[in-house]
């Protein structure tokens, strides 16, 4: 796909141009009347815009680069008069006294915060309660991002400091060590609230390390997945909630009635293997009795078994109904078919909802 | 025929219209741009909605609801009085009210409508907003998400061009949305919000603190008394700039407390909510491919956004001060309208162009290598523009598998457990090996929401096409029709007394609310009205009215309008 082809416009580095050619076909090309086509406009604007900033970007670095060959011939003809230049100029911004009183504030609050965030580390009784956490969230430094984010990573690291701790001791004394050794999931999920490190990956990953890394922010992901949400009464005002089914929970209920139904479409598989052989036995010991009963028996299974099969299939409330005698019957054969009619009845019961009638 | 702009919100709700080639707000029936959104029931059963009910929400709580908005897209049901509603049903209400008004305004016919939803929306919860409108009895044209109104609304107004950061905090919601404005074309570039933080949650997470500062169980205080609690808390909220320390005293069943707000004790509870605020802004950012100085300006909407503190804080991360040159609250209703416009082709807006982007991934379950079921397959990610049409691969899973189920799902998350469930798709596979069939997935996804699964199985070349529309437990045509009806034959108070019923409402609230001297000052101004009521002449209400408007507004300490 050529994407100044779409655009009508010739290969350029304009971005400005490529944004007007773009309005140009976009009030033709209208997104709701054409969806297709504006489609194919989309990844043709954006994927001009992307050739356009490369170009300009690998310009603007041999532009560089062309300077700095130039100025490296420069500076050794004159390194001498140089030296004194810049000498003056890397001299830094001056803050003036109100600025720098106002670092020192925030510095010595800082430390303050790291001290305190040590303090409850340390202790292994206050370590995974959130009220001693709570300090955190109540300090209005902690929403300068700059802050934030390097208290968050001082404080990942010691956590795993702590937890490494714990990972390196014996089996034995790991069993016998207090149940507060390490920071555990909620108080993790707690201060990932704090310090958002779920989305600081890459810093953290920087400063602290793969290691700790790999060991902590799974344990995020895995809490941050088992939040639960509100309580409905909570969140309005006025009236009384009468409480739906929760759409996870119904959607679980489907997760476990298939499964359920496929439960029983095995177990009709690995019945029909033990029955044939059943039947291959009885078929054999009845040859020279002239016994009745085992053809009966014979009979009846096979009929059960496709009646079995069809319910499974069609999934409709009549042989749903049907198969609950069969399962009864499996029960009363000891000991194999208890076992089996037993799990038939379970899964039956949980599959219920997903029979049409 | 004309399509009213709709922002339906979680605290107001605002509307606007086209009249004469021109962008107009429409005053509901006090004459008030913003319409609260709460509902009542009166003791005949009747339906109010707005100030009335916003009113009697403090002396009747049991009778009246506020922030249904956040149960949209849930199965819960809310008891008023004797009847029982869905929060669509609710939202109708509202809907309905406010069309009312638009009709009156215009003097014609209203039967279309553009909604605006928070654009962090999920889909039930979209199509609950969808199905509110039909059972108001508009057709909805569009669902529009609500950063990109007032996107839109601020770019119409300025004709700016450049990339903006959108900050909408409202009632119950916050999104985040960049948008960039060139050559007369928004492109929406990333959107990204909380669905549960919003200017209700400071009040909540003042009222709390205060009982637990007070050592005292929420839970132990009656309904009422709770309310007017709140009602403080709110008015507290909103001039919290103003006030260094300030003694409130409150009734609980019996004792009287006091307590003591001031600044400090503000800024403690605020700051676990603000830092809530910086995550959706870093993935907005972070999706649209952005540096935050790349960002020309960042716009404030919401009531919320007036709280100082948030402004301060966003200063801080962005390292300048946002705008509002638009009043906050009505800037979503203003935008919905041009959306309206948009879709009626008014001549105005003739050369602008809207792209917005799904701001959810939307994909579907699959099993991961060792055969566990339960895994996310993203098939549209997350800020793609729309309209949209992708396709996936899967192959079956198990051997002699003969039927293949496509449950969709929208979300982030790698468990689909944890996303939101939309629907499923169940065709027939030939049997084969394990990995054998193939079968290709392709989601398409529409500007109004409307999801699309197709698939088609490779080996056979069989197509099978499903419109997802009703998620699980949503109401069906048919169901839509039949609450409809039902909901028609609910009476709506009277329009006229609406203006009297208020005043009556507000007087009431202020009586049960006020101590001592006020209460009876209070009392007399109402038996008086009341009075001149009973004489059902027109001049003397009218007259009466204002004066009684005025006593009341007088003696109102709180503010939350």
């Amino acid at each position: 796909m050529d994407c100044w082809k779409i655009l009508e416009i010739s290969h350029t580095q304009d971005l400005k141009a490529i944004k007007r050619a773009y309005a140009k076909k976009l009030k033709i090309v209208r997104p709701d009347e054409n969806p297709e086509e504006f489609q194919n406009l989309h990844v043709a604007y954006k994927q001009a815009q992307h050739l356009a900033k490369q170009a300009l970007a690998e310009h603007a670095q041999q532009a560089v680069d062309a300077q700095q060959e130039s100025e490296d011939n420069h500076q050794t003809d004159d390194a001498n008069e140089d030296e004194g230049a810049s000498s003056t100029e890397s001299g830094q911004h001056h803050l003036t006294p109100e600025e720098l009183e106002t670092q020192e504030y925030v510095q010595k609050q800082f430390n303050e915060l790291v001290e305190k965030c040590n303090s409850v580390l340390a202790e292994p009784e206050k370590r995974n309660r959130t009220e001693e956490w709570q300090f955190l969230t109540e300090s209005v430094l902690m929403l300068d991002h700059q802050i934030n984010s390097h208290l968050g990573i001082h404080v990942f690291n010691e956590i795993f400091k702590v937890n490494n701790e714990f990972k390196q001791l014996s089996k034995h004394k790991r069993k016998y060590s207090s149940p507060n050794a390490t920071v555990k999931k909620a108080t993790l999920v707690y201060l990932n609230h704090v310090f958002n490190w779920s989305l600081e990956t890459n810093n953290l990953r920087y400063y602290v390390g793969d290691e700790a890394c790999q060991m902590l922010l799974p344990v995020i992901w895995e809490g941050q997945d088992q939040e639960t949400t509100d309580d409905p009464q909570q969140v309005v005002k006025g009236g009384e909630i009468i409480q739906g089914k929760n759409r996870r929970n119904a959607l679980e209920e489907f997760g476990a009635a298939s499964h359920a139904i496929d439960k029983i479409n095995d177990l009709f598989f690995f019945l029909l293997l033990i029955l044939s052989f059943m039947l291959a036995v009885a078929a054999l010991l009845s040859y020279n009795e002239q016994n009745y009963i085992h053809t009966a028996f014979f009979v009846t299974s096979v009929g059960y078994l496709i009646l079995q099969w069809q319910g499974m299939k069609k999934r409709h409330i009549v042989a749903y109904y049907c198969m609950w005698p069969f399962s009864v019957l499996l029960l009363l054969s000891f000991p194999l078919g208890t076992i089996i009619g037993g799990i038939f009845l379970v899964n039956l019961n949980r599959a219920r909802p997903y029979f049409k009638s | 025929m004309t399509i009213l702009g709709i922002d339906l919100g979680t605290t107001n709700s605002a509307c606007s219209v086209w009249k004469n080639g021109e962008l107009v707000s429409v005053p509901n029936r006090l004459g008030e741009f913003l319409t609260p959104s709460v509902v009542g029931v009166d003791s005949n059963g009747d339906i109010s909605v707005g100030s009335v009910a916003k009113q009697k929400l403090i002396v009747q709580p049991s009778n009246n609801i506020s922030l249904f908005k956040r149960l949209m897209g849930t199965e819960h049901k809310i008891k008023l009085g004797k009847r029982t509603f869905s929060a669509p049903e609710l939202s109708s209400f509202v809907i309905r009210s406010l069309i009312e008004d638009a009709e009156v305004f215009l003097n014609s016919n209203v039967t279309e409508a553009v909604i605006s939803v928070p654009a962090y929306f999920n889909e039930n919860q979209r199509q609950a907003t969808k199905i509110a409108g039909e059972l108001a009895g508009v057709k909805v044209r569009r669902l529009i998400n609500e950063p990109t109104a007032a996107a839109m609304a601020y770019g119409l107004n300025d004709r700016q061009e450049g990339t903006f950061m959108i900050l909408d905090m409202g009632g119950g919601t916050f999104d985040v949305s960049i948008l960039e404005y060139f050559e007369g074309v928004m492109e929406v570039h990333a959107s990204a919000g909380d669905n549960s933080l919003g200017g209700e949650d400071f009040v909540d997470a003042m009222v709390d603190s205060m009982f637990r500062e007070l050592d005292k169980d929420k839970g132990s205080v009656s309904p009422g008394a709770l309310q007017k609690v709140y009602l403080k808390m709110e008015s507290v909220k909103r001039k919290i700039d103003q006030i260094e320390e300030e003694k409130l005293t409150f009734e609980l069943d019996g004792d009287v407390v006091e307590f003591t707000v001031s600044q400090p004790w503000f800024e403690k509870i605020a700051t676990p909510l603000l830092l809530k605020v910086k995550k959706p802004i870093q993935y907005a950012l972070s999706d649209a491919n952005l540096v935050s100085t790349e960002i020309d300006d960042i716009i404030l909407v919401g009531g919320a956004t007036r709280l100082k503190h948030f402004r301060s804080m966003v200063a801080r991360l962005f390292g300048k001060f946002p705008s509002c040159s638009i009043d906050p609250d009505i800037v979503v209703g203003f935008g919905a309208g041009i959306q309206a416009g948009l879709m009626e082709r008014n001549k105005a807006l003739e050369d602008i162009v809207l792209t917005d982007v799904c701001p959810f991934t939307l994909g579907t379950e699959v099993n991961d290598d060792n055969g566990t079921p339960g895994f996310f397959l993203p098939i549209i990610e997350r800020n793609t523009v729309v309209p949209v049409s992708l396709e996936r691969t899967v192959v079956t899973s198990y051997d002699n598998q003969g039927e293949l189920t496509v449950r969709v799902f929208q979300g982030e998350n790698r468990q689909v457990a944890q996303n939101v469930f939309l629907g499923l798709v169940s065709v027939k596979v030939p049997k084969d090996k394990r990995g054998a069939q193939a079968a290709r997935i392709r989601y398409s996804y529409d500007s109004n929401g409307l999801l699309e699964v197709d698939i088609t199985i490779v080996s056979t070349g069989k197509t099978y096409n499903k419109v997802i529309e009703n998620a699980p437990g949503m109401l069906s045509s048919d169901d839509i029709q039949r609450t409809k009806e039902k909901l028609a034959k609910i009476k709506f108070h009277p329009r006229e007394d609406e203006e009297v019923s208020a005043l009556l409402a507000k007087g009431e609230r202020m009586y049960a609310t006020a101590l001592g001297d006020k209460r009876e000052q209070i009392a007399s101004i109402l038996s008086e009205f009341e009075k001149v009521l009973d004489k059902q002449q027109a001049t003397e209400i009218k007259k009466a009215k204002s004066t009684v408007k005025e006593l009341l507004e007088q003696l109102d300490g709180e503010e939350w309008f």
